[in-house]
């Protein structure tokens, strides 16, 4: 993957956040771009998981005092709201998806 | 109130240096040098979503040993060592070393016994536990939790009433709802009257927090107030109950005598648990059940097309969700579970939460799914003799609220984001905004 190909995934992955921030869906935005850099809809996904936990092993130092540890996970939860929806919709579609292919 | 003197103050110090500060510093240290079970205490992230931390525990084998403590997420495991004798509470503060464990027996304030302090049945072990829970196990008996069924429905569409009246979508489900339930059921096992019911349900919060192992000074004097105005409430309510009886079932604890009757320590302290209990894990497992259920739509309308689903949907919020995720274990001497070691007084992390996912007793164990055959297989009311006496009354309250608030919601969501309580042993919603959606069905009283 070049440099290139590095910015434009992490300029999507911005783009998703901002642009769900406020969708209360958790739909998963999707066009031909999308398509082109990240394959499928699973990678996207993938991508958008690994991006909230490298936030959260970044921003979360435990050496800071409880409140504002507390204080900086609430900041970070409410920046990514809609990428959060996103993967907590996705987890329960494959859920839905292994409970059907169980029975 | 009379202010305190430095004695006082000093004992309290002490107190909580022992229960709480000692194990807040240890843990700290702990997670700051990367020790997954100090992360589980500390870290925000993984208050919020502690499961694959729990995966990372489980493939280093049954019991995992770490800074702090051994620690297991393995159902079988954690059955062992809840259920065998060479293991025990210790006071409720294992952790200690034996000395420290001496001296915080020693600076404890009868008046300041939080419910999870000793002679609280969480906190001691056989003989003392085995004469204790025979005597309140008594009162907590099928016919009674049958008795309260009636209370809580009713109860229920009381608060469903009031949310219906309120107009607006939007409610907090949790303060709304969840939070206010168990309030009336505990006061009716207690004897408390309605008009304390709003004091009761502020002093029973600020004590509960005491369940979670690191109080901060400043949340400990708070918790400390709530606690010494419930002793002081219990003893009044105890002398009045001793002069004149009534049909609750605190008034049966009371009335008991010969070689059963319970002490006025021992009353307060199953006073004390029965709210705290009452409180904290009830509106837990309401608020966990509608959040997964929010998640899943598809099980949702399993339920509606077969409402007779809903107590195995409830056993299923208990596995998948627990309310209560972590409970510890001393042992008593040299032992082995499952072919590790354990050495005298090192002390095991039962993770509940973690071994209710496990998947050699759970197939798929991450999937919520209201018909899992085995749900009730879980671990969330501990098991062996500290079985939680409640077990039978939180099933019922949940399943009566939960039928209640979807015959009357059927398309209730949750809407935003939700907040968790910053507890870690307990796993719940301090706030669950939900859209109660347009289609209200009548209640089955109007």
């Amino acid at each position: 993957m070049t440099w290139h190909d590095t910015r434009v995934r992490w300029r999507i992955l911005r783009e998703i956040e901002a642009s769900t921030h406020d969708d209360p869906t958790g739909a998963l935005p999707w066009n031909d771009e999308y398509a082109a850099v990240f394959g499928d809809r699973d990678a996207l996904i993938a991508a958008l998981r690994y991006r909230w936990t490298n936030a959260q092993r970044a921003q979360l130092d435990l050496f800071l005092t409880e409140p504002v540890l507390d204080e900086q996970f609430c900041d970070l939860r409410e920046r990514q709201a809609g990428v959060l929806r996103i993967l907590e919709r996705h987890d329960a579609e494959k859920s839905r998806e292994a409970l059907a292919h169980a029975s | 109130m009379r202010p305190e003197g430095p004695v006082r103050t000093s004992r309290s110090f002490l107190t909580w240096a022992l229960a709480y500060g000692l194990g807040r510093s240890v843990i700290k240290g702990a997670a700051r040098r990367g020790d997954l079970v100090g992360r589980l205490e500390l870290d925000p992230a993984l208050r919020e979503d502690p499961f694959p931390a729990y995966e990372q525990l489980r493939a280093r084998g049954p019991i995992s040993r770490h800074r702090i403590v051994l620690a297991t997420v393995d159902h079988a495991a954690c059955t062992e060592i809840l259920r065998g004798d060479d293991f025990g509470v210790a006071g409720g503060h294992g952790e200690l070393p034996r000395p420290l464990r001496r001296l915080l027996a020693a600076v404890y304030d009868d008046g300041a016994r939080g419910p999870v302090d000793p002679p609280s049945m969480l906190a001691v072990d056989p003989p003392s536990h085995t004469r204790y829970r025979k005597l309140v196990s008594r009162a907590f008996t099928v016919r009674a939790v049958k008795a309260l069924e009636e209370r809580t429905r009713e109860t229920a569409e009381e608060l469903l009433d009031r949310i219906a009246s309120r107009g607006g979508d939007r409610v907090d489900i949790v303060e709304a709802y969840a939070a206010e339930l168990p309030v009336v059921v505990v006061a009716e096992i207690l004897g408390v009257p309605r008009t304390m019911h709003p004091q009761l349900l502020e002093w029973g919060n600020g004590a509960a927090v005491t369940l979670d192992p690191a109080l901060t000074w400043r949340q400990y004097r708070e918790a400390e107030r709530n606690v010494r105005s419930l002793h002081s409430w219990f003893a009044d309510h105890v002398a009045q109950l001793r002069r004149a009886p009534t049909d609750d079932l605190f008034s049966k604890l009371v009335h008991l005598d010969g070689d059963d009757r319970l002490t006025d320590v021992e009353l307060h302290a199953t006073g004390l648990l029965v709210l705290a209990a009452g409180f904290e894990t009830t509106v837990n497992l309401i608020g966990n059940a509608v959040h997964q259920l929010g998640r899943h739509p598809d099980q949702l309308a399993l339920l509606r097309d077969d409402p007779s689903l809903w107590p195995n949907a409830v056993e299923e919020v208990l596995r998948h969700d627990s309310p209560v995720q972590l409970t510890l274990r001393i042992a008593n001497r040299d032992t082995e579970v499952a072919g590790v070691p354990i050495r005298r007084d090192e002390a095991v992390l039962t993770l509940l939460g973690g071994a209710n996912r496990d998947p050699e007793v759970f197939s798929d164990p991450h999937v919520f799914d209201v018909r899992r055959e085995n749900a009730g297989a879980h671990l969330a009311f501990s098991s062996g003799i500290h079985f939680c006496l409640g077990a039978g009354l939180a099933r019922m309250e949940a399943t009566v609220a939960l039928r209640a608030l979807y015959d009357r919601f059927p398309d209730l969501t949750p809407v935003g984001l939700p907040t968790r309580r910053g507890t870690r042993v307990l796993r719940g919603y301090e706030h669950l905004p939900v859209a109660v959606g347009a289609q209200q069905r009548a209640s089955a009283g109007s």
